[in-house]
């Protein structure tokens, strides 16, 4: 099977593959009731029907699935500013929501013991966010290297947040299992303990790698929006140019 | 308005397929050989390129294709839509506003007044 035609989704293929049989065979049918010979109305036939590379291809742009017209759609240089608003609003929510959760949470009351270095590698995913927003603001920089320095830091920031949290719930879940062994609890009190606070942990860090996630995603928002507006030609490249309106 | 070529040529293909099922409901092979002899050959769809054609106008609502049961084989057969024959009038003025100046600029003509 050709490349292209592998691009169509199972469906489609299938669909198509039974429209073009029947072309065929109906183009094949009239050409030689038109008086053609067998092998000239066949090979017409072929011709006419039968797609090539590009045409496949180009019925792969029609049939594309979904997510990829909404990955399309969605796409830094595809999204309007209106939408780039939307969203910058729906993330200040999101971060409020979860801000007013964790306070209702009494996060502190039980803590994890990496609870704390969570949310200090957690802050800086936040403090990068913020760095960079403010680089975009104030800065305006028309360098494109300049544009996109430190755009990944907030996404690697809340990786290692995740990581931070997950690898501290491993921990805490192996010391916890440590003293279930030597000593079986006779409440289950510390039980509960436990799973509030590895809860809280592993929901702080991913709230906060995800905000990470959110902030590096507006960041190239903004960005691209930013490199939308730099001009193909240099403000003053000659006597030529200025004059031109 | 500005014409790019490219977007001519695909309307052009376009008008083709439309105007084809002015008559009638037709299957993919019946368009392509009527528009190749109402044409005189000078239109054709080769290597199945009427197919994306079909297949976008369809997703479009200006066609709407049906299998059509009969002796042997099911066929898929197309329909021009309301919104189709909306689309055919309003793609034949514009063409013919574009083939009207094309030629005013190849015949050197001066232009008409609007």
């Amino acid at each position: 099977m050709s490349r292209p035609a592998s691009r169509l989704p199972l469906a489609v293929r299938s669909r198509l593959g039974r429209e073009l049989a029947a072309d065929l065979e109906g183009a094949y049918h009239v050409l030689l009731a038109r008086g053609w010979s067998r092998e000239h109305a066949l090979a017409r036939a072929r011709e006419l029907v039968l797609p090539d590379d590009d045409a496949l291809e180009r019925l792969a742009g029609v049939h594309r699935p979904l997510y990829e017209r909404l990955a399309e759609r969605f796409s830094p240089h595809a999204v309007r500013r209106g939408e780039r608003a939307a969203m910058v609003a729906v993330a200040a929510v999101t971060l409020a929501m979860l801000a007013g959760f964790l306070a209702q949470a009494g996060i502190f009351v039980h803590p994890s013991p990496f609870l704390v270095p969570v949310l200090g590698v957690g802050s800086v995913t936040v403090a990068a966010v913020a760095a960079k927003a403010f680089h975009l603001f104030a800065a305006k920089p028309s360098d494109p290297r300049a544009l996109r320095r430190g755009l990944a830091a907030p996404l690697a920031a809340g990786v290692v947040t995740l990581l931070a949290g997950a690898g501290g719930a491993l921990v805490d879940t192996y010391g916890f299992a440590a003293e279930v062994g030597e000593a079986a609890p006779t409440t289950l009190l510390p039980v509960v303990v436990f799973v509030g606070s590895t809860a809280v942990l592993l929901a702080v860090a991913l709230g906060l790698a995800l905000a990470g996630a959110l902030g590096w995603f507006l960041l190239l928002q903004w960005t691209v929006g930013i490199e939308a507006d730099v001009p193909l030609l240099p403000p003053t490249s000659g006597p030529i140019l200025e004059s031109h309106p | 308005m500005p014409v790019e070529m490219q977007s001519l040529i695909r309307d052009v293909n376009e008008l083709l397929v439309l105007s084809s099922l002015r008559e009638g409901p037709k299957h993919g092979y019946q368009i392509a050989l009527d528009v190749e002899s109402d044409s005189r050959g000078m239109f054709s769809f080769q290597h199945g390129t009427l197919y994306p054609i079909l297949h976008r106008l369809e997703k479009e609502g200006l066609l709407s294709g049906r299998w059509s049961r009969g002796p042997g084989r099911r066929r898929k057969e197309y329909t021009l839509t309301a919104r189709g024959r909306t689309a055919l009038e309003g793609r034949s003025r514009t063409l013919d506003d574009v083939v009207s100046r094309l030629l005013q600029v190849v015949r050197g003509a001066e232009p008409e007044a609007s």
